[in-house]
């Protein structure tokens, strides 16, 4: 033993116990989902750039027919979580070198969802004491089975960090290479949170929303046998003005970003829960309808979120060839408030959000009832994709001039007087039957005459 | 807080002679940068100016600036403001600054002049945030807020203290204690406040930092603080090095501390025309025709360049 050094030896219990406290179970399930779309950007080649150019395409049509599309399909109940794709599988060399590391080394090639190379790992090991995964590609294939509490117990030297890993024949073809990914003796607690009644319908709000473009374009994902739904982020444009729309480029990083008015709900209504910032890096959506702190709410001169602001809606949308560079946290579920893209980001969004809270602003006078300036507000909107939105390279929040009521010139004073003094003041006045308001009135009158500001 | 009657209502902007001595001073400033290479005269002039339009005329005339935009916050007098306006180049908004700001051009340069005529409240600090973080790199900042104790008569550095509290929390040192806001102090809270808030502002801007310039105390009857600078890349920031510092002797390089004050010593015309004629001098220089306070004289050697003449005109 040389003691010249100290240890600095990763334990396995580190990665298995501590690190997966600082990800939440549905997050867990994503990032199995990330590794199949990973699998899908390999096999077909797919730059995630093509995804931003059709999202912010005029008539975005998906690249290959629905029924053709490869699909994911996540299955849970209390013994087990399986997600199986058709994806293209994992490469038996990556495998072997590349897909059970903690991180990447510096030669990690870029382009894809995975981002820390953690994420698969610490959801395995979230989910339960025992796995399973068997891949396809259509050059080859591999199994591999752990036992994660036996494993756990050797832990000496870098060998007993390997996994075992079994070849297997290659897939038949394209449309069968894929993975298949199998945690069973779930732990616990991720056993509890699946037999809650509302986990299914969380999950698939949650899958639902992270994956809406990838859904949109190139994957079809089940859950337990239900096909999920694209989300669309409820976009609208005043008719015949503007969004506000901003892009630039910084270090690697392209961010466009649209501020704009949101559409009515399904019940003619502006949602609460839909307003905010929608902020998506290489397509995954990160934040939903945000009103934190986070995506600038609150912090000058971002107003902090107010009813009058649910019918705001605002998208950021980051694109990176090396996600490192994106401000997205491990987890793909926040974001990383000190990155300097993020700063410069936040920055431009409350710049490009400024017109329309102007516009909002305008609209509700603080004393006015709501419901009328929300379908004011409606009227002048029509609901859009977001290509449809950008028309030319920047743009600011315009709404058509609308007819303006007269600007009020006056407003109500209501305040708590003593009797007492009123009574003074109906004394000294000699006017006995002098009303309260008329009181207000004459006060503030004479404030003004004495202080010669009228 | 109830604000004061509109200060253009209160007073003839043109008579002000310490605000003009500090729009001479900008004006000199501004020649000199671009003497220095800043092509000034390409700049969009941003300001408020109100129904006198003084400092459009100045920057008109004698920068040769013809883009400028006028932005108004009292609506009811858009029919007077269009009635006074001296150019047909100049054009004229009605709202909240701060909601001019983002549109304002990004292809060009700005001078932007928030020229407030009462105390910093929440709604001034927007702005100045907006401003940092819109300004083109090369753009100048200008802000001017009354710095008198807020409120009412009798209120006390606590009371004050309370008023900074609400509109300008988070951007105030913490302790801070009421003895930080005695009256004599309050110019250097408001600075370092504003030199939090465009700090702020310009945090997500990798390539720009904010170059102080000006620091102005000066009343006309309140005491108001003009403060401002470059938003500078790096280019400019090394162009700056090249302002002769010694010609502009109001130039300032904090926010926070030592303001030129500008004094404007109340003379008669015929003795200015003497002093004129005596002109330049160094400080310490005395009148030998008449008396004149020490502290008058060195006022009068610092700023006659800037000090305004008005007379009487018969029509």
């Amino acid at each position: 033993m040389n003691n010249n050094f100290a240890s600095a030896y990763p334990r396995k219990n580190f990665f298995i116990q501590m690190f997966t406290k600082d990800i939440g179970l549905e997050d867990c399930i994503l990032d199995l989902i990330d590794n199949s779309i990973d699998g899908l950007i390999r096999s077909r080649k797919i730059k995630l750039s093509d995804l931003s150019k059709w999202v912010f395409a005029k008539d975005p049509k998906p690249s290959v027919h629905l029924t053709g599309r490869p699909v994911i399909r996540v299955t849970f109940s209390e013994d087990s979580v399986k997600v199986e794709d058709n994806c293209g599988g994992l490469d038996l060399e990556y495998a072997r070198n590349e897909a059970f590391n903690f991180g990447h080394g510096p030669d990690w090639k870029k382009g894809f969802l995975g981002v820390y190379g953690v994420g698969l790992k610490r959801a395995l090991f979230k989910l339960g004491e025992e796995f399973r995964i068997e891949s396809h590609t259509i050059e080859n294939g591999f199994e591999c089975s752990l036992d994660v509490s036996e494993w756990i117990k050797q832990d000496k030297s870098v060998d007993d960090w390997r996994i075992p890993l079994k070849e297997l024949p290659k897939a038949h073809s394209e449309k069968s290479a894929g993975t298949s990914i199998l945690v069973s003796r779930l732990h616990n607690e991720v056993k509890m949170c699946v037999k809650a009644g509302s986990f299914y319908k969380s999950l698939y709000d949650s899958i639902r929303r992270t994956y809406s473009f990838f859904i949109g374009k190139y994957v079809r994902i089940y859950l337990n046998q239900t096909e999920i739904e694209p989300y669309r982020i409820p976009l609208s444009r005043p008719k015949g003005g503007n969004v506000s729309y901003e892009e630039f480029e910084k270090n690697g990083v392209k961010v466009r970003i649209i501020a704009t008015i949101a559409e009515l709900d399904d019940t003619g209504r502006y949602n609460q829960a839909l307003a905010g910032w929608y902020v998506v890096c290489n397509g995954r959506i990160v934040l939903l309808a945000d009103k934190s702190e986070i995506t600038g709410w609150g912090i000058p001169p971002m107003p902090t979120y107010q009813p009058k602001h649910r019918c705001f809606i605002g998208l950021a949308f980051f694109q990176a060839e090396n996600p490192l560079l994106l401000p997205w946290t491990t987890t793909k579920t926040a974001l990383n408030k000190e990155s300097p893209i993020y700063l410069t980001a936040r920055d431009r969004m409350a710049i490009v959000a400024r017109p329309v809270f102007s516009f909002i602003n305008k609209k509700y006078p603080s004393d006015l009832d709501v419901e009328p300036i929300e379908r004011d507000i409606a009227r002048v909107v029509e609901s859009k994709s977001v290509g449809q939105l950008v028309s030319n390279k920047n743009t600011i929040f315009s709404a058509p001039p609308q007819a303006q009521p007269t600007p009020r010139t006056t407003t109500s004073v209501q305040y708590s007087a003593k009797i007492s003094d009123l009574e003074k003041i109906r004394k000294h006045l000699r006017k006995p039957k002098m009303g309260a308001s008329r009181i207000g009135e004459y006060t503030l009158a004479y404030f003004l005459e004495k202080e010669g500001l009228k | 807080m109830s604000l004061p009657a509109k200060s253009f209502e209160r007073v003839h902007y043109e008579y002000r002679p310490a605000k003009q001595v500090e729009r001479r001073m900008l004006l000199d400033a501004f020649q000199q940068l671009m003497a220095i290479g800043f092509p000034i005269d390409e700049y969009q002039y941003t300001g408020m100016g109100s129904v006198y339009f003084v400092d459009f005329v100045m920057f008109h005339r004698y920068l040769g600036i013809s883009k400028m935009l006028s932005v108004e916050a009292d609506l009811e007098i858009e029919k007077r403001l269009k009635f006074n306006c001296p150019f047909n180049l100049i054009r004229i908004r009605m709202g909240d600054i701060a909601d001019q700001i983002p549109r304002l051009s990004q292809d060009i340069r700005h001078i932007l002049w928030l020229d407030y005529d009462y105390p910093l409240t929440e709604e001034i600090l927007d702005a100045v945030l907006m401003a940092s973080k819109c300004l083109p790199g090369g753009s100048i900042l200008l802000l001017t807020i009354d710095v008198e104790p807020p409120g009412e008569k009798g209120e006390r550095p606590l009371d004050w203290m309370k008023y900074y509290q609400q509109e300008a929390y988070r951007y105030l040192p913490p302790r801070t204690k009421p003895s930080d806001f005695a009256k004599s102090k309050i110019p250097a809270i408001n600075g370092t406040i504003i030199d939090n808030v465009i700090r702020d502002g310009i945090t997500g801007r990798m390539d720009v930092r904010f170059h102080p310039l000006f620091n102005f105390l000066y009343a006309d009857g309140h005491q108001m603080l003009s403060i401002g600078g470059m938003i500078c890349r790096e280019e400019e920031e090394i162009r700056l090095r090249a302002l002769n510092r010694k010609k502009l002797f109001f130039i300032r390089d904090s926010l926070c501390s030592n303001p030129y004050r500008i004094r404007v010593p109340c003379l008669t015309r015929k003795e200015r025309l003497y002093l004129e004629s005596e002109m330049p001098k160094p400080r310490g220089w005395k009148p030998k025709r008449f008396e004149l306070k020490d502290e008058e004289a060195d006022d009068y050697c610092d700023i006659y360049r800037y000090y305004p003449a008005y007379t009487e005109m018969f029509l």
